[in-house]
């Protein structure tokens, strides 16, 4: 569990510098996990900034019954998926007929940026967002079943299954690979 | 494949991953944050005073709301938007988008598909669209292209050219009912976009950018329409390796990729430009040259090449205008 420091009813400047505290321990972590959702670099960026606003409103109200580090993670999840509702993701237009795009949902996982970096990796990361999350979550940032539940909010059993599917999936398209 | 071969491999994607992310930092964003909320910090402490200390101020707002309420409903423009809006549902629908790295400078290009019915049809259209920004900041269309009847759009992957800043970038989308794969090739350069590979309809087809080669498989035509869907897994996979070629401006060859792995019976097809000619030499035992084609308009060659026996040789690429020149991919060839 990660060490707090006491911010209930403080003055800006103390705020500032615990936001800063904040920034530096989790920054590089909430980039990772909006990427994990996104996989778009630049809205990645764009989505842990929003966080951080977000903390720093939030600041006051934090009453300590979860770690920042849950309650950071939570806010990032929570941008995210904002962000995957939004009409800045699915749309250019604040309008047009929606409706088709329902037909293509299940699809808009492969409508990202294509991942650079390492082969398996970028198998990881052409996994459906439910699988593609809680591994990335739990082999990449080696967080356990218990705190990914938290962080997405959703049972702990669901993750394991999730898991569990996520590996045959993975062992699949891997087998396939190396057959070519 | 087994439980520890997968957590090997995903410890190797963790190497990866960890690799990737060293350029995915949050540092640079941390004086943003607090310059955002001072900003809006300064902005709302000024409202609130402006508001509560004068009860003039709030009915001047009101007023100031319902004008610019009005305006908006009643302006011709507004017309104009509920026009486009209308217009737009008859379009087909927009879209999904990603940003694509082509040059260093950030967002300079993106990328859309969009959804383009026929009229009175259900059929799906998808229209993809790669746009540029110009220096005054507006985005300018540079390709677009009709991928007709499908449904799943896959982002687009980019293929660097070795020794220069060209860039190949791999669109397609497939039908997911029917199970074809549309793709298309295009090469960018000094703001030049040159299709090289227009290919519709591919049965049973996948596509992706591998090791400097664009890999493709398929199955027959043939095979495929007399096939019923439940046996289409037992059909034999066409599997062709795509190597694009350029010439440099001091007229050298520059190949995607100096090595290529085949399975016997695999095929080989190098694509590049048709406005110098190419001498190809080749280990005849190995590989055997199928076909030639040029693109309608004549700017680009396919040579196609089929692998036969197992064993690694070179290919040799030479420029006609000056055999010297010499650019080589090596090509082994395996048992299936």
């Amino acid at each position: 569990m990660i060490s707090k420091p006491d911010i209930q009813k403080i003055s800006k400047d103390e705020r500032a510098e615990n936001l800063e505290y904040l920034m530096r321990r989790f920054g590089d972590k909430v980039v990772k996990l909006a990427y994990y959702h996104v996989r778009d670099r630049y809205q990645a960026e764009d989505i842990a900034q929003e966080v951080f606003c977000k903390v720093y409103e939030k600041l006051d109200s934090f009453r300590g019954e979860s770690s920042y580090y849950t309650w950071i993670y939570r806010i990032t999840v929570n941008k995210c998926r904002d962000y995957l509702k939004s009409a800045a993701f699915r749309r250019i237009l604040p309008w047009g007929n929606t409706r088709k795009l329902n037909q293509i949902q299940n699809t808009t996982n492969h409508l990202f940026e294509a991942v650079e970096g390492g082969e398996v990796f970028q198998k990881v990361m052409d996994l459906p967002s439910k699988y593609r999350i809680v591994i990335a979550l739990y082999y990449f940032e080696e967080l356990s079943t218990v705190e990914i539940s938290e962080i997405l909010n959703i049972k702990e059993s669901t993750i394991r299954t999730r898991l569990c599917r996520a590996r045959e999936k993975l062992k699949k398209t891997l087998s396939e690979e190396a057959a070519l | 494949m087994k439980d520890r071969e997968l957590d090997k491999k995903l410890e190797q994607a963790r190497i990866e991953a960890d690799r990737f992310f060293e350029n995915l930092k949050f540092a640079p964003y941390r004086k943003i944050v607090q310059k955002k909320i001072n900003n809006s910090s300064d902005g709302k402490r000024r409202f609130q005073i402006g508001l509560l200390n004068n009860k003039k101020r709030i009915k001047g707002v009101a007023i100031i709301g319902i004008f610019i309420f009005l305006t908006i409903f009643l302006a011709p423009k507004t017309w104009d938007v509920y026009r486009y809006r209308y217009v737009s549902k008859q379009m087909g629908s927009p879209i999904l988008q990603q940003s694509v790295k082509l040059d260093n400078r950030r967002l300079s290009h993106w990328f859309n598909f969009f959804m383009l019915n026929n009229p009175g049809q259900k059929d799906h259209n998808l229209l993809a669209v790669l746009w540029k920004m110009e220096p005054d900041g507006k985005y300018k269309m540079i390709y677009s292209s009709l991928l007709e009847e499908t449904d799943i759009p896959k982002p687009p992957m980019i293929m660097e050219m070795p020794q220069t800043n060209n860039k190949f970038i791999l669109i397609s989308s497939k039908n997911k009912n029917k199970e074809y794969l549309h793709y298309r090739l295009i090469s960018y350069e000094d703001n030049t976009i040159k299709t090289y590979l227009e290919e519709n309809f591919i049965p049973d087809g996948k596509i992706e950018i591998k090791k400097g080669t664009l890999l493709e498989e398929k199955v027959q035509p043939d095979e495929y329409l007399k096939t019923k869907s439940e046996q289409m897994s037992m059909l034999r996979k066409v599997v062709t390796r795509f190597v694009p070629y350029q010439f440099t401006g001091d007229g050298r060859i520059i190949l995607s990729t100096n090595y290529v792995k085949l399975k016997k019976g695999d095929y080989l097809t190098l694509v590049g430009d048709n406005y110098k000619l190419v001498q190809v030499d080749f280990n005849k035992k190995l590989i055997k040259k199928v076909g030639e084609r040029t693109s309608s308009d004549k700017t680009v060659q396919k040579t196609l090449f089929q692998a036969v026996e197992s064993g690694i040789d070179f290919l040799k690429l030479r420029p006609d205008y000056n055999d010297s020149i010499e650019e080589r991919l090596l090509i082994e060839v395996i048992e299936p």
